[in-house]
């Protein structure tokens, strides 16, 4: 594999979208190349901390609860499957 | 297609029918079914739990609306994702600006927790084209055939863009990567 056909694969590399012997090929490539495996390595890193970064939102019970209430408020007739928790299913007045 | 995606796509198609003829428990079944999803992706494109849950009730609502036009298939799912794209982007709108999610809970030191909010920021800085590809398959694990679906896009557009993206978020961190990996 020529330096330049390495460095057009390397998004395809960081993918995991190269076929096996292609990537043995690119590592081979990477060992010659310091810049190359820089590169690699500086887009890996991108994609590692991109998804460090951005935990998994979670998908609360109040969420699934408020989501539910706004459908509601804007009309749609909707019952899910699931009770709501006890906790969730009743609002109490705020009196005084 | 898996016997898991087959009875999934069954199971849609019953509820969409169901749908259609009226039956309240049909928006809550597919809810159930889609509601996370469609949650999680609106929070990282909006970055705040509030206008998540609003946009995923107005997603829904649309389909409600929509129910007799609606056919089981796989492009239901890519619907609903571009749905929750254009509410989002309407919402992005409004508000100029995309907050961070203070929210998320990242668990983690307080140097550690910087170097997250300085990724976070970069992301939020790229500009949209960048950021979508970036969200839907290197956060949601989309396929870049259904996230070229949503965008309605070509896949090699796509994955141009998406290439495109984890460069200039690369250059955006700079030195901030070396710190956080």
């Amino acid at each position: 594999m020529n330096q330049e056909t390495s460095y057009k694969l390397v998004d395809l590399y960081v993918d995991n979208a190269l076929p096996e012997e292609l990537c043995r090929e690119m590592e081979e490539a990477a060992g010659r190349d310091p810049a190359l495996a820089a590169e690699i390595e500086s887009l890996d890193e991108a994609k590692a901390v991109l998804k460090a970064a951005h935990p998994r939102p979670d998908f609360t019970e109040e969420s699934f609860q408020r989501i539910l209430m706004l459908l509601v408020a804007r009309g749609a007739d909707v019952r899910p499957r699931s009770e709501a928790p006890v906790h969730l299913q009743y609002q109490l007045p705020i009196l005084g | 297609m898996s016997s898991d995606s087959q009875q999934d796509s069954l199971a849609e198609k019953r509820w969409l029918n169901a749908l259609a003829k009226g039956d309240p428990s049909a928006l809550g079944a597919l809810y159930e079914v889609y509601g996370e999803r469609i949650f999680r992706y609106a929070f990282r494109m909006l970055g705040n739990r509030s206008d998540a849950e609003d946009a995923t009730a107005e997603t829904f609502l649309r389909v409600l609306r929509r129910s007799n036009e609606l056919r089981a298939d796989a492009a239901f799912r890519t619907w609903l994702f571009r749905i929750t794209r254009n509410l989002c982007i309407d919402k992005m709108r409004q508000h100029k600006l995309v907050d961070l999610p203070v929210d998320a809970h990242c668990g983690s030191p307080e140097e550690r927790t910087a170097l997250k909010i300085t990724v976070q920021q970069a992301l939020s800085d790229l500009p949209n084209e960048y950021r979508e590809p970036l969200i839907l398959c290197d956060l949601e694990d989309i396929s870049a055939k259904e996230a070229a679906e949503v965008l309605k896009i070509s896949v090699p557009a796509l994955k141009s863009r998406l290439y495109r993206g984890r460069r200039a978020l690369r250059d955006k961190l700079g030195g901030s990567l070396e710190k956080i990996s």
